[in-house]
């Protein structure tokens, strides 16, 4: 299992997780900008989110277009935790401690969310994996989008009956007193599970039959690839991965679980390895570097119009890239081949 | 190997697609280490049958037995892991993947998947692809490669499996008769140095008339003939159904089979 990681590949997931911690080391010293704390917060949010999906739309070429079903039941496990079922606790705790939630306790709650995030998320993978992964192509997206919907008006219905919160979608923030740098190296902690994870599956023997899946999923199985297995499998890591990134965003935002099954991170996560590249680790890294600052140029230039212009790339980028810029990379200069694995 | 010297039994597989019998009880036995020709018309059931063993298909009717062990009706990948390897007669290689890649995936899943390294079944991969005479080319993507090359390949995938038995179907189809001739001898040395069962189905009839042990011809998805390349160029339902010309054929065979011992 070692060997994969001191294969060159690796160097570009080491230097990630070296810049993004000397990111939140200048923030933690107060060295830098806050701005520069909450955009590298932001990008290992999009990278991670794009690794998540390459797993199972970039690896082994399901595109799960309702992916963002695992962000929501991420974010609804912590939401659950913290503003429903231990908010008096916490409450209470931050009372005797002056007004400030203790870091142990925050600690302890942020790996609680993890868990409960991921049972959700395994869960529900294995499930709906199951059932879905006999279907292909546009069947298997549309069976994915459908299992968002199913889920989002569960927890809604769950919302409006069982917790009766006024208007069946928010829980209300009981404000654990973290600041953006608390928050970062949550973000931090995620993003080196979901690197390692991400980099692991693509290069180990996993990695090897879902990319004779993506090829060719009939001359797969015949080779001896058992391809149901692998399927589940990664449907499983890429959901859960996504689950992790929705836990990251609902302790970082204001506790509205239900905006995170958006369709539209479904949209961006598949955008980020379209433009990347499918079929590597490199690709969605890529693609997270590319969309974010666009993203964040546009919004604040063009305010609404971002929407426009993020459409406008993806059929640019459908269009003109479909091999994406690993893809181009690896074409023009074969030897980064072992470097963009 | 099976106790009684045999690899592979097909006892009266049946398969039907609808209202069309495409295999009627097919029955023959594949001796260990023998080269087996199937043969026949295009539509007559060879490549079903070859579904059939691989797994693709689940026959309405009868057993496939590989060294003893029923193996009717398990999912491909199983039968690849007891050591049935195959190649494609439309040829499939994993496009985006490097040569070397292609060949690794068969070793990695192939007879030995539960215990192989990656640096085993890269270094496997790379024999044979060198064997297979693709040692040069095993960084480039899969998708470049000529057609005589990506039969190759998948010659290279299934023999990276390790198997035991080797299923070719058509792997002399679409080359020109230079490449053809350099198959056949890639063959012929296959057969001489690996412990290999082969069942291949042909139509270049010089090239299975002289590599085959025995021949199984199949009309209508039933067995019309088995035997020696000589006893079915000579069977006259043979004739009739397939070879058209009795004395071509047999000169195919005589050629072939001086010209070689």
């Amino acid at each position: 299992m070692l060997e994969a990681f001191k294969k060159p590949s690796f160097y570009i997931a080491l230097i990630l997780i070296i810049v993004f911690g000397i990111i939140g080391g200048l923030g933690q010293a107060n060295i830098g900008s806050a701005q520069l704390v909450a955009n590298g917060m932001d990008l290992m949010m999009w990278i991670g989110l794009g690794l998540a999906m390459a797993v199972i739309m970039s690896y082994a070429g399901y595109v799960s277009f309702g992916h963002s079903v695992f962000i929501g039941l991420g974010s609804f496990a912590s939401a659950y935790l913290i503003a429903y079922k231990y908010s008096d606790y916490l409450i209470k705790v931050k009372m005797a401690h002056g007004g400030v939630l203790p870091a142990g306790t925050t600690i302890k709650f942020f790996i609680m969310a993890l868990l409960l995030a991921s049972v959700f998320a395994v869960v529900t993978a294995a499930l709906v994996g199951y059932a879905v992964l006999r279907l292909r192509g546009a069947f298997f997206a549309i069976a994915t989008i459908g299992l968002n919907y199913v889920v989002l008006y569960l927890v809604i219905f769950y919302l409006n009956n069982y917790i009766h919160s006024l208007e069946g979608l928010e829980l209300g923030n009981p404000s654990m007193g973290l600041t953006n740098i608390n928050f970062y190296w949550m973000h931090y902690v995620i993003f080196i599970i979901t690197i390692l994870v991400a980099y692991y599956v693509r290069v180990s023997k996993i990695g090897y039959g879902l990319a004779a899946i993506r090829e060719d999923e009939d001359a797969a199985e015949i080779a001896g690839v058992d391809t149901f297995k692998y399927k589940l499998i990664a449907f499983i890591i890429a959901g859960w991965l996504a689950s992790l990134w929705g836990v990251a965003k609902e302790f970082r935002g204001s506790f509205v679980a239900t905006d995170d099954f958006n369709l539209l991170y479904s949209v961006i996560m598949i955008l980020e390895n379209a433009i990347g590249g499918i079929g590597s680790f490199t690709g969605p890294i890529i693609g997270s570097f590319v969309y974010y600052p666009l993203k964040w140029y546009t919004q604040t230039i063009a305010g609404v119009f971002a929407l426009v212009i993020l459409g406008i790339l993806i059929i640019l980028v459908v269009t003109f890239t479909p091999e994406g810029v690993v893809g181009i990379l690896r074409r023009k200069y074969p030897r980064l081949r072992k470097y963009l694995e | 190997m099976a106790v009684d010297g045999y690899i592979l039994r097909l006892e009266n597989v049946t398969k039907r697609f609808g209202g069309l019998l495409a295999l009627d009880h097919v029955t023959f036995s594949v001796k260990h280490r023998e080269i087996m020709g199937l043969i026949g018309p295009n539509g007559a059931g060879k490549t079903t049958l070859f579904n059939v063993i691989s797994g693709v298909y689940k026959p309405e009717e009868g057993r496939v037995i590989f060294k003893n062990t029923d193996i009717t009706g398990w999912k491909p990948h199983k039968i690849a892991r007891l050591g049935i390897a195959r190649t494609h007669q439309i040829v499939r290689p994993f496009g985006d993947l490097t040569v070397l890649e292609n060949a690794m995936i068969g070793a990695l899943f192939g007879k030995r998947s539960d215990e192989i390294t990656e640096e085993e079944a890269r270094k496997i991969a790379e024999e044979v692809l060198d064997y297979v005479g693709l040692g040069e080319k095993k960084d480039l993507p899969a998708r470049v490669l000529n057609v005589q090359e990506k039969k190759r390949l998948e010659l290279a995938r299934a023999l990276s499996a390790e198997p035991e038995l080797l299923l070719l179907d058509e792997v002399l189809a679409g080359l020109t008769p230079t490449e053809v001739e350099n198959m056949i001898t890639l063959l012929r040395r296959i057969r001489a140095e690996k412990n290999i069962t082969i069942i291949m189905i042909e139509h270049v009839m010089h090239a299975v008339m002289n590599l085959a042990d025995r021949i199984v011809v199949l009309h209508f998805g039933r067995k019309i003939a088995e035997g020696t390349p000589e006893e079915v160029a000579n069977n006259p339902e043979v004739i009739t159904a397939y070879l058209g010309d009795p004395a071509l054929a047999l000169r195919f065979v005589k050629k072939f089979r001086s010209g070689v011992a």
